[in-house]
């Protein structure tokens, strides 16, 4: 009971009282760090809500970002100052380090924590982080990799839990923490030791992805000896920092200068192995290329290495705290870099893509890094963490109030944890104020207008021409010589078809037939209609129903007809919606195919209807079904050749292209036929024994009958059609190629 | 049937994209949607397992998951959620996968995608129509059942390269003389033959004979003699130096006893330091 009463007492006291009184520096520091980390909680929090896709601009392509580039990549080597620092303590007894292990095991537990925190931000299915304890694939770097992180951060916890312990009312536990202090540092190395080089490991298997200059067998030793220069650089410089928050007595800088020899021979050799792997390779030449990336190697390798080896090499500069500053800051960028370079910026020319982290990204980065240095800074104002000295730090400001008037004269202005509550608080509305509003922004290209001609459908004696608009006044399309020219507003001409060829596409006609059709849906209470007169309807439900009910029970009018009844008819706007969609990518329109889907399957050309009203109605039953007790079906039908003569004629071989190419663009019929029949043809006559059925019309257009093709006769092999005309000729009408088209790439020839 | 294969003639093809429909029909894949993660509508996604590339002069090249024979994906996976199927597909187990989406930093072909626009997101690929043919659903995929010209086909793996070489050599002036698949990062299960390179189906214009998991596994095979050296050794060091110290100490502490409370500044290295 004692102790639990002791514990909830150290508790209150870690919480309430502090007994580091805070300069204006401090606050300054601390506020700046609490805005960053209340921008980075807005944005954590709306990344586990709307996911990665809202909050990052990866892609499939670069699906690594700044997340794994920096923090994870760039936070684990970071954090490698933990174990250099303990291995030349504990392990080489360089006993005069032994101020700055502390400090340094401290940076590597909370860098691991930022690792770990930057990971679940990373990882799609985060709340399944556990899931590699459970399953095991060793042959994965990452599994080694999230492994050895778990264990370290285990040990880097054990490590320095020593300095929490000794404030804590539990002498025992203290103890046997200190006792465990050498096996956990060599675990520590041991760990590290795998896992900063497996982060090398992990790039190893894209060899395709990686700028040959970057890309190396040697990536984990590479990775391993450059962490160590860089935990070395890291543990400068953050001796430093805090050094200047805190306003601490020069923490002897000759100390720091040691760190900076061994760490410019440690980066030394880093840059020896690279440049000689380079050689061996014979990479070096890569230098030479003018390319950007030629200069980001150079630039990383003057930060990382060159930089601060001049910099280090020099006693006069070592030992001065700006020199000791900007050498360490060079590694530190430098070799970050590196890590962001082989996750990230070193694969751009592989994928051809460009990515920029998103500002929210870059808030959830910077986020994590200040709540790490936020607890850095608790701990080390309530915690011994650099020596007993510190202790001396508690009284030096001022009381809060004057002893005899009582009257306030504390710094602070309002008590410090009110103000950092309220940066917080500020910071995190700022950061979802900001937000933004979809997972989704697309980012538009300027839609490309359909390439228009100006081409018409022309009514004469009864059949439906496509043709140009008039050159003459003359021509039988101009509506002032025919009235019965009806010229659509705005054909559009659109390419349709994998032969290049166009399509004569009548944009009032679609108009209007789909607006039908929304209609014939509203009365089925399939989609509703709103007050502004435009539809909502799900997409999907009317391409459905396009593609399930003939177009003719729909419409039961012919083209002319629905053509004049557009102009009065006005606009519905709910079908621009169906192929004009904004929200399709790149405001792309519909594919006709979207709706015609039939465009690409063998056709039935049977029409019931048709016959039946062709033949004299019901009257003509008996005409094909000739047994009038069998069930009238397709199979006990008559075959079409016992009437169609015509269709197993004699040589009644396909012809496409025997007219001159100057005609109009086709209807969409005339275009499917163009899209197959050519090729179709071509590779009949290419290949006659193997292809010998291709271009006859059953081969696409089934009759649904199965035995139909067996009840053809045998067709002539095209060399017997010698100086016969066929009978069932499939050209194009005659009347429909009297229009000559202005622009010949209309129409390309057929291959 | 040893190993599933599928082969694909681009000569043959005609870019009807009828293996898309079918693909997404029978995946349940739902509609290509415009998101900013995806080059084109028509580029792989996750609703768009399968697609043709077009290239010019009338080329269209089906692009899918080429079902490497050792591949890079799944050797890569922390928690073996993608899996290597004996048949030769390589599968995807969503329950296991936490989203890492190294798989598809590795992919030399670039193939796997990701549904980044739910806070619950899954790895999306081709999986070769595996389960509905294992349970004899269906006889083949979707996809190359759809196709009306038979570009595509679907076979055993021996035989289907077997094929794609007479096709070859059949016709040589219209082909080029290569398989792709057959030896790329040590084969894959989608074959292609064509008249046009395909050399951009993958990130590198020359991608590794021998398979990509090699690389990785000579260096993981190493990580227990590491792990173990590394430890024998620091203990060495450790051992050595502290034996050292005592020594020196037991030495020199006759003469010197003022050194003993405060060790630093004595030990190890040149630079003349110790704290102020």
């Amino acid at each position: 009971m004692k102790s639990v009463k002791k514990l909830i007492q150290f508790v209150l006291d870690l919480a309430f009282n502090s007994p580091y009184r805070s300069t204006a520096r401090v606050r300054t520091v601390k506020g700046v760090l609490w805005f960053l980390a209340g921008l980075g909680t807005a944005v954590g929090i709306v990344r586990m809500v709307r996911g990665l896709g809202a909050t990052t601009n990866l892609t499939d392509l670069t699906p690594w970002g700044l997340w794994i580039g920096f923090d994870v990549v760039g936070g684990v080597a970071l954090a490698a100052g933990g174990f250099v620092i303990a291995a030349t303590v504990y392990i080489f007894h360089l006993h005069r380090y032994h101020a700055i292990a502390r400090p340094a095991v401290l940076t590597a537990f909370l860098g691991y924590g930022a690792v770990i925190v930057g990971l679940i931000f990373d990882l799609g299915r985060w709340w399944d982080i556990w899931h590699p304890v459970v399953y095991w694939q060793d042959h994965s770097a990452l599994f080694e990799v999230a492994w050895c992180v778990m264990l370290y951060f285990t040990v880097l916890a054990l490590e320095f839990a020593p300095t929490v312990f000794e404030k804590m009312p539990f002498p025992r536990i203290y103890k046997a923490l200190k006792a465990l202090t050498l096996p956990l540092i060599i675990l520590g190395i041991m760990l590290s030791t795998l896992h900063q080089s497996s982060l090398g490991t992990l790039f190893l298997i894209m060899p395709f992805r990686i700028y040959p200059l970057w890309y190396s067998g040697l990536l984990p030793w590479l990775f391993f000896i450059s962490a160590i220069g860089l935990g070395l650089a890291m543990v400068i410089l953050e001796s430093l920092v805090s050094n200047w928050v805190y306003q601490r007595e020069e923490e002897g800088t000759d100390l720091l200068a040691g760190l900076a020899r061994a760490c410019a021979v440690v980066l030394g050799l880093y840059m020896a192995i690279r440049l000689g792997d380079l050689a061996y390779n014979g990479k070096l030449a890569l230098l030479a290329r003018p390319a950007w990336e030629t200069a980001d190697f150079i630039i990383e390798a003057c930060l990382s290495v060159v930089f601060p080896i001049v910099l280090f090499s020099i006693p006069k500069v070592r030992k001065s705290k700006g020199g000791l500053f900007i050498g360490a800051s060079s590694t530190v960028v430098g070799i970050v870099l590196n890590r962001i370079n082989v996750s990230g910026i070193a694969t751009i020319a592989a994928t051809r893509t460009h990515y920029f982290p998103a500002w929210t990204e870059f808030a959830i980065s910077i986020g994590v890094v200040a709540a790490a240095a936020l607890i850095f800074f608790f701990f080390v104002e309530h915690f011994s963490v650099y020596g007993p000295e510190e202790a001396s730090h508690e009284d030096t400001g001022l009381p809060a109030q004057e002893p005899v008037s009582n009257v306030y004269i504390g710094a602070a202005g309002i008590s410090n944890t009110a103000l950092y509550s309220l940066i917080f608080v500020l910071s995190l509305s700022i950061g979802v104020y900001f937000m933004p509003g979809k997972g989704h922004d697309l980012r538009r290209t300027p839609v490309q207008p359909p390439e228009t001609i100006n081409a018409g459908k022309v009514s004469v004696s009864g059949q439906t021409l496509y043709g140009l608009m008039p050159v003459a006044g003359s021509d039988p399309v101009d509506p002032k010589v025919n009235p019965n020219t009806h010229v659509t507003n705005s054909p559009a001409l659109l390419l349709v078809n994998n032969d290049g060829r166009f399509v004569i596409f009548e944009h009032k006609a679609h108009q209007i037939m789909i607006e039908r059709i929304y209609d014939a849906l509203q009365k089925e209470h399939l989609i509703t209609a709103g007050s502004d007169n435009t539809a909502s309807y799900s997409g999907d439900t009317v391409i459905e129903k396009l593609s399930t009910t003939t177009l003719d029970a729909v419409t039961g009018q012919t083209y002319a007809q629905t053509c004049d009844g557009a102009q009065q008819a006005g606009t519905n706007t709910g079908s621009c919606k169906l192929c004009h969609h904004m929200n399709y990518p790149f405001n792309q329109a519909t594919s006709c195919r979207t709706c015609h889907r039939d465009m690409y399957l063998p056709t039935n050309i049977f029409s019931h209807g048709f016959h039946v009203a062709k033949m004299d109605g019901n009257r003509s039953c008996i005409k094909c079904h000739k047994d009038p007790a069998a069930v009238k079906s397709l199979q006990t039908a008559a075959p079409c050749t016992s009437c169609h003569k015509f269709m197993i004629a004699h040589n009644s071989l396909i012809k496409l292209h025997d007219r001159p190419l100057e005609m109009p663009a086709v209807g969409y019929m005339d275009a499917m036929h163009g899209l197959c029949r050519s090729c179709h043809r071509r590779m009949a006559l290419l290949y006659p024994q193997r292809y010998r059925n291709l271009e006859k019309c059953a081969t696409c257009h089934q009759v649904n009958n199965p035995d139909y093709l067996k009840g053809l006769p045998q067709y002539p092999s095209p060399g017997e059609e010698n100086g016969q005309r066929s009978i069932l000729s499939m050209d194009v009408p005659q009347n429909r190629g009297s229009y000559p088209l202005k622009e010949n790439r209309a129409l390309s020839p057929s291959r | 049937m040893s190993t599933w294969a599928i082969l694909t003639d681009v000569t043959k093809c005609i870019g009807c994209e009828s293996c898309v429909a079918a693909c997404k029909d029978i995946n349940k894949t739902g509609k290509d949607r415009p998101w900013r993660w995806q080059r084109n509508i028509d580029s792989l996604s996750a609703t768009r397992w399968t697609t043709i590339v077009k290239k010019p002069d009338h080329h269209f090249i089906r692009q899918q998951c080429r079902h490497c024979l050792s591949p890079a994906c799944v050797s890569v996976c922390p928690v073996g959620a993608l899996q290597k199927t004996a048949e030769g597909p390589v599968i995807y187990d969503s329950s296991r996968c936490i989203g890492c989406r190294y798989c598809m930093m590795s992919c030399p072909f670039g193939i796997p995608r990701y549904t980044w626009e739910t806070p619950t997101p899954y790895i999306r690929k081709c999986i070769m129509c595996y389960q509905r043919i294992e349970s004899g659903e269906i006889k083949e995929p979707a996809c190359t059942k759809a196709c009306p010209t038979h570009a595509t086909i679907f076979g055993d793996r021996e035989a289907l390269l077997a094929e794609a070489h007479s096709r070859i050599s059949k016709d040589p002036g219209k082909y080029i003389n290569r398989v792709w698949g057959e030896k790329e990062v040590g084969g894959t299960s989608v074959l292609y033959v064509s008249d046009v390179n395909l050399d951009f189906l993958s990130w590198d214009k020359e991608l590794p004979r021998g398979p990509l998991p090699e690389r990785v596994f000579t260096v993981l095979e190493k990580v227990p003699k590491i792990f173990v050296g590394m430890g024998v050794c620091m203990y060495g060091f450790y051992w050595i130096i502290e034996r050292r110290e005592r020594l020196m100490k037991k030495e020199a502490g006759k003469p010197d006893k003022s050194d003993k409370p405060d060790p630093s500044g004595t030990t190890g290295t040149s630079d003349k330091g110790g704290r102020p």
